[in-house]
């Protein structure tokens, strides 16, 4: 403790007091030994206490210890008054050690008026200004009381203006101190509220754009699941349809048969009749089954496809030729109309054939009198070819009925209808098939129209050549899926200069990549029947759509999945139709075909596009040409 | 009332005339929009001796059983206008017309489909193809002839 030997020089001093009072008579009074005493405890109390205390505390303390300075400096100016040096003294030395020990400056300007109110009173002493006082007895003050009271006053006064002003400065100090601590520590809130502010605000839009994907996921899978029981119910309706047809003719050839065995005797002519409707049933169940089995092995994707360049003048020519003797003995007249540029299209020859002669057989079958026209068109980058007759036409209502298997119009003069209701449904799947359209609608003259479309030949990576007067644009298929975005990016890409064909769902993308062999595909992830990734790893799988680059448009967190998968670049989502054109021409300028993408592992269950490239299966292809209605 | 269709065999002569001689009025109807399946129906019925008028859909159907009251019609499942169900729940809910001995005839063999017709009052259920003959046979019998 530094005030430790200021102590004991005041104890020291004490003694040497006592000491001059008891030896050498020095008439030093007692009650100044007491209050210097008091005031010493007090002080050396003051000062332990300090030592021991905390921050806060110790300004209180320093307050009460300038108290006790100030009731000190009295007790020493009253001294002085009243003439006892010695007391004065003493008081002097406690005061000094005090604030010696404190070591402030407040502490010494105290000491320095403590010492000022000292040797200007004995100066004043001295001069006989003051009362009479033990060093000089003899003077005796001038001035008198009040100077002395006025003294006195005044030193108080201005000791105590000094403590609170130094000691409100040190508060004042204290209160600035904590007052830029908390300006600082409010300033940082603010910042740290405005982050957090910013955060919820992200957050909020990716939750909300998560919400969004998750509806339009949703509203996919419930349209999903609504095609899936659809097509379930399809499927018993057609088994019972199936069933019905094939046991019908069944019971008229087993009827007929027994009859003739149990009644041998019958007359020739009910015999003869009876033979013929055993032998008619028969062809009938027999076109029946033919069909049938055609439109299994189309929907179950097990058909050879031959897609090869198809020169359609020639085609329509030869079917107009096959049926021209039938048309004939009904009187009626044939037309073909194709001009003579029309582009090659990228077709199954027999298939399409196929097509044509079963349009061409139910033209013949509902038209009475009048014309049969056959023509092609071309239209954009496909080519739509036509059969219109002069027959009833086909009410409004029915125009999408009639694609439907089983469904059968009653022939012309409303007998039971002869065929099988499946010639129709065939056409459509195998249009369906070459990524086509096939659609009817009124001829003028009352008949009907029927129409479909094909790809044109020449549009995309394989057999890359100048058509006549056309230069050559490259294809990108699109996945349509939400329109209005589908829609920018179809009209930014025709305006760049690519054509465009749109696939709504996967299978539809995976049949088209097959048959139009497009420069880039676009497949958005959130396709209806299966995920696009999914068809991106069927396109990988198989080799003739492998070397086809694509681009993926998803959420960010599939970037590293979908390029792992072999994209050839992966577009966050909402994508602009200008971004798109710009990751398309980036991609097609970064070498044909792009990069070679890794193989990815086969996937289990086949799909229409391994079933359609599967080279020499075991299924043999299904009779090429065959009309049947 | 009317005479049954006689074949040119004695035998067939002599069992004509026996159930002309029992049920003269027997009449059945056969309605099937298979015309072919009408046809041999009504031959070997007519060759039973029966009398036989046939229909080509369920309004027809429900017009002659109400006008020529046949005592047995057999109806195809698969028919325009009104289907065999139909026929054979408006039949027997008409208590003028409920005695008619109904058998249903189609190509449905599944158990659902015999279930619904028995709950709707059909007598018997036949499943296509059938042999006549077997039919004639049950027929006689559900005659009692």
């Amino acid at each position: 403790m530094s005030g430790s030997s200021g102590t004991v020089i005041t104890i020291a001093m004490l003694c040497v007091a006592a000491l001059l009072r008891a030896v050498w008579r020095v008439p030093i009074p007692l009650t100044v030994f007491a209050a210097a005493s008091g005031l010493l405890a007090g002080d050396i109390w003051l000062s332990h206490v300090r030592s021991v205390a905390s921050q806060r505390n110790l300004d209180r303390i320093n307050l009460y210890h300038y108290v006790f300075d100030i009731c000190a400096i009295t007790f020493i100016i009253h001294q002085l008054g009243g003439a006892d040096w010695m007391g004065a003294l003493f008081y002097l030395f406690v005061i000094l050690h005090a604030n010696i020990s404190l070591r402030r400056p407040q502490s010494l300007v105290v000491t320095a008026v403590c010492i000022t109110a000292f040797t200007s009173s004995m100066l004043l002493a001295y001069k006989g200004l003051l009362p009479s006082n033990a060093l000089f007895p003899q003077r005796r003050s001038i001035v008198g009381d009040s100077a002395y009271t006025a003294t006195i006053i005044f030193s108080v006064g201005i000791g105590g203006l000094l403590m609170f002003s130094l000691t409100f400065g040190r508060f004042a100090d204290v209160l600035r101190r904590k007052t830029d601590e908390l300006l600082k520590a409010n300033a940082r809130l603010r910042k740290a509220a405005q982050r957090l502010a910013r955060h919820r605000d992200d957050l909020e839009r990716a939750v909300a754009l998560r919400t969004c994907e998750l509806k339009t996921a949703l509203d996919h899978l419930r349209s999903a699941h609504e095609e899936l029981r659809r097509a379930d119910h399809h499927k018993t309706t057609f088994l019972a349809n199936v069933s019905h047809e094939l046991r019908t003719p069944l019971t008229s050839i087993r009827s007929f048969a027994e009859i003739l065995l149990k009644f041998p005797d019958e007359e020739a002519e009910g015999r003869q009749e009876f033979l013929q409707i055993i032998a008619a049933e028969s062809d009938r169940l027999a076109r029946l089954i033919d069909d049938l089995l055609d439109i299994a092995k189309i929907d179950l994707g097990r058909v050879e496809w031959n897609f090869s360049s198809v020169e359609l003048p020639a085609l329509l020519s030869f079917c107009v030729r096959s049926i021209t003797p039938l048309a004939r003995d009904k009187g009626l007249a044939l037309r073909l109309h194709v001009p003579p540029d029309l582009p090659a299209a990228r077709a199954d020859r027999d298939r399409i054939a196929q097509v044509l002669n079963n349009l061409l057989t139910n033209a013949l079958k509902f038209t009475e009198s009048g014309t049969i026209t056959v023509g092609a068109a071309p239209d954009g980058n496909q080519v739509r070819i036509y059969v219109s007759d002069s027959g009833p036409g086909i009410p409004h209502d029915e125009r999408e009925r009639i694609f439907e298997k089983f469904h059968q119009v009653s022939g012309p003069d409303h007998s039971k209808p002869a065929g099988s209701g499946l010639g129709l449904a065939i056409c459509a799947e195998i249009v369906a098939s070459h990524g086509g359209r096939i659609w009817v609608t009124d001829a003028a003259g009352g008949g009907s129209t029927f129409q479909f479309t094909l790809a044109v030949e020449g549009l995309g990576l394989r057999g890359r050549r100048d058509l006549p007067g056309r230069p050559v644009q490259r294809l990108v298929l699109v996945t349509a899926v939400e329109p209005e975005a589908s829609r920018q990016h179809r009209q930014a890409l025709e305006q760049a200069g690519f054509a465009v064909r749109e696939a709504s769902d996967g299978q539809q993308m995976l049949r088209l990549a097959v048959v139009c062999a497009p420069d880039l595909i676009c497949l958005d992830v959130l396709t209806p029947d299966m995920s696009g990734l999914d068809v991106l790893r069927a396109l990988q799988a198989s080799k003739g759509t492998r070397r086809i680059p694509v681009i993926i448009m998803s959420v960010m967190e599939e970037r590293e999945w979908s390029l792992q998968l072999g994209a050839a670049r992966h577009l966050a989502k909402p994508v602009s139709g200008a971004a798109l054109v710009a990751a398309t021409e980036e991609v097609l300028s970064a070498g044909d075909g792009g990069a070679e993408a890794p193989v990815a592992e086969d996937s289990p269950e086949p799909t229409a596009l391994s079933e359609a490239h599967a080279g020499a299966r075991d299924e043999a292809r299904g009779p090429a040409g065959d009309a049947a209605c | 009332m009317g005479r049954g269709r006689r074949g040119t065999h004695p035998a067939s002569l002599l069992r004509v005339r026996m159930q002309h001689a029992v049920n003269e009025a027997e009449l059945i109807l056969v309605a099937d929009d298979e015309p072919h399946i009408v046809r041999a129906l009504s031959f070997v019925l007519s060759k039973a001796g029966y009398r036989v008028c046939t229909a080509g859909d369920g309004g027809e159907a429900l017009e002659h059983i109400a006008r020529d009251r046949p005592r047995l019609a057999f109806l195809d499942l698969m028919m325009p206008k009104f289907d065999g169900y139909e026929v054979c729940r408006r039949v027997k809910s008409d208590p003028t017309l409920s005695h008619t001995y109904i058998i249903i005839l189609t190509a449905k063999g599944q158990q659902a489909d015999k279930v619904c017709g028995m709950a709707l009052g059909a007598d018997e259920y036949i499943t296509k193809p059938f042999s006549p003959t077997a039919v004639v046979k049950q027929v006689q019998r559900a005659l009692g002839a």
